[in-house]
């Protein structure tokens, strides 16, 4: 029988023996003996042990029928849009556009120039009935509310994030706030009414404090870590649920033991409230490398050397971080499988109604201050403009050209869609990121020790 | 051959809300955070 291989296969020799294929479409992921493997890549079929090719086949590796496997994307992706009119519905405020830092890897340092620089009490009015109206219409249940900015705790917006918490509170729905930390201790007072609604404040520290305070600094100049670090220890002391982000990139990878003893000594990580992640710094508005962003995989390189030195630092942090690894990680770790991915993230299904001080309503935290690509309005009331909610909405995987063709769609899910609208003024072009460089790398430098782990919990 | 996930319901038509939240969720931002220590 003619067997026809699926366009989603991902294979990589991790030792003498073995290698492991994932199908992206399917979420199959195994492990096969490498003359299996070479069977495959010669396209000899027949050669390979019945009871195999018919596992294989069983897994979506192969097909009898070249158009089976297109009918089934169809088929999946008709499913996976019913759900989607299920999602959550999210509230993010942004009270200013303003920031009392100027970080030097900043992706809005437009926002400070807008001149609509902070809500008015009428502009907040509006945004909290417009929620109201937006809840009615859907599911009558708001999944979270979410502080935004700019940054939102500065000392001015005060008594409107006080009523934003509050409406939180009435709402009955989640909170979590974006905030570069250093104006927090201002801020508990409004905090604690709420603490236990609050799922995450999110605080960046960018490594020890002369790394830090090169990076994010006040306009003057002067470095924030100090101020930063004791509203760390005030926010825990007061048991809210405080998350460290270290944004890493070429410049300050090498740091992060130094951050990490740091935290360590300040006993953070002893607090059931405190938790702790890495995320890598990106610029979406450019598909160019330089000497501080640099290809991904380059970075796994580094953060695996690193590992390599201080062990602890991956126990920590993981590999998670890396979206082209997240499915293979899921998947060794238990979860039965991973859905196909057709779009690229939330705002794709218009899950988050960004508010902001212009009036404007936003699909997307990044896309802020450009009216152009806002999706509405919620002042003097509220309005959605369809041509511009289609702009994020049918930027599909069976959309773009290019994503028919690439095995690693159904993990991607066509790249970032502000991206593609700043970059080429179009929605339908693809942002490719690194999967096969990210994934080659892992598996290279990690995959049999993933492997030993995985046998020896058989 | 090995099978890592050996769940029969490969070509995932029935995901869960949970399930599709926990795809879409992720990418970008801090919801990505939200959903990493959700599950930590």
């Amino acid at each position: 029988m003619k067997l026809f291989s699926s366009k989603y296969n991902y294979s990589k020799r991790i030792n003498s023996r073995y290698t492991l294929i994932n199908n992206t479409l399917t979420g199959a992921l195994d492990i096969i003996e490498n003359d299996i493997r070479d069977l495959i890549a010669a396209k000899k079929f027949n050669s390979i042990r019945p009871n195999i090719l018919l596992r294989l086949r069983n897994r979506g590796y192969f097909y009898s029928n070249a158009e089976k496997e297109d009918k089934i994307l169809l088929e999946l992706y008709n499913n996976y849009v019913k759900k989607a009119a299920g999602r959550p519905l999210r509230f993010v405020f942004c009270p200013s556009y303003q920031c009392n830092l100027r970080c030097t890897y900043c992706f809005e340092t437009d926002l400070p120039s807008n001149p609509n620089k902070y809500m008015t009490g009428k502009i907040l009015d509006d945004s909290i009935d417009a929620a109201e109206e937006i809840i009615k219409e859907k599911s009558g249940k708001m999944d979270s509310v979410e502080l935004f900015g700019g940054e939102p705790l500065l000392l001015k917006n005060k008594p409107f994030v006080e009523k934003i918490l509050e409406f939180a509170g009435k709402k009955d729905a989640p909170i979590t706030i974006i905030t570069n930390g250093v104006s927090a201790k201002e801020f508990i007072e409004v905090l604690l009414p709420v603490k236990n609604r609050i799922e995450m404040l999110q605080i960046t520290i960018d490594g020890p404090r002369e790394i830090h305070d090169k990076r994010r600094k006040y306009a003057s100049g002067k470095g924030s870590f100090d101020q930063i670090s004791k509203n760390i220890d005030l926010l825990l002391e007061n048991n809210i649920r405080t998350n460290v982000r270290i944004n890493i990139d070429n410049t300050n990878i090498e740091f992060i033991p130094d951050l990490y003893e740091y935290i360590c000594q300040k006993n953070w990580i002893q607090y059931p409230d405190f938790s702790i992640r890495l995320a890598p710094v990106t610029d979406h508005t450019t598909l160019d490398y330089d000497n501080i962003i640099i290809p991904e995989e380059k970075l796994l390189e580094r953060l695996i050397r690193l590992y390599d030195e201080y062990p602890v630092l991956e126990e920590i942090f993981g590999f998670y971080l890396f979206k082209p690894l997240r499915h293979i990680l899921d998947i060794f770790n238990g979860a039965p499988n991973v859905s196909p991915r057709f779009f690229n993230c939330e705002s794709n299904l218009l899950e988050l109604n960004v508010f902001c001080p212009d009036g404007y309503i936003y699909a997307c935290g990044e896309s802020i201050g450009k009216p152009h690509l806002a999706i509405g309005r919620f002042s003097p009331k509220l309005e959605f403009y369809p041509d511009k909610k289609t702009l994020w909405t049918e930027r599909t995987i069976l959309n773009i050209k290019k994503c028919r063709t690439c095995r690693f769609a159904p993990i991607c899910g066509g790249g970032c869609a502000f991206s593609s609208l700043l970059i080429y003024k179009d929605n339908s072009r693809p942002i490719c990121e690194r999967y096969q460089e990210v994934l080659d790398t892992f598996l290279e430098l990690r995959g049999e020790k993933l492997f030993e782990k995985y046998m020896n919990k058989l | 051959m090995k099978s890592i996930n050996r769940t029969k319901n490969l070509w995932n038509n029935d995901l869960t809300l949970k399930g599709l939240k926990d795809n879409v969720g992720p990418m970008c931002c801090w919801y990505w955070c939200l959903w990493y220590l959700s599950r930590k």
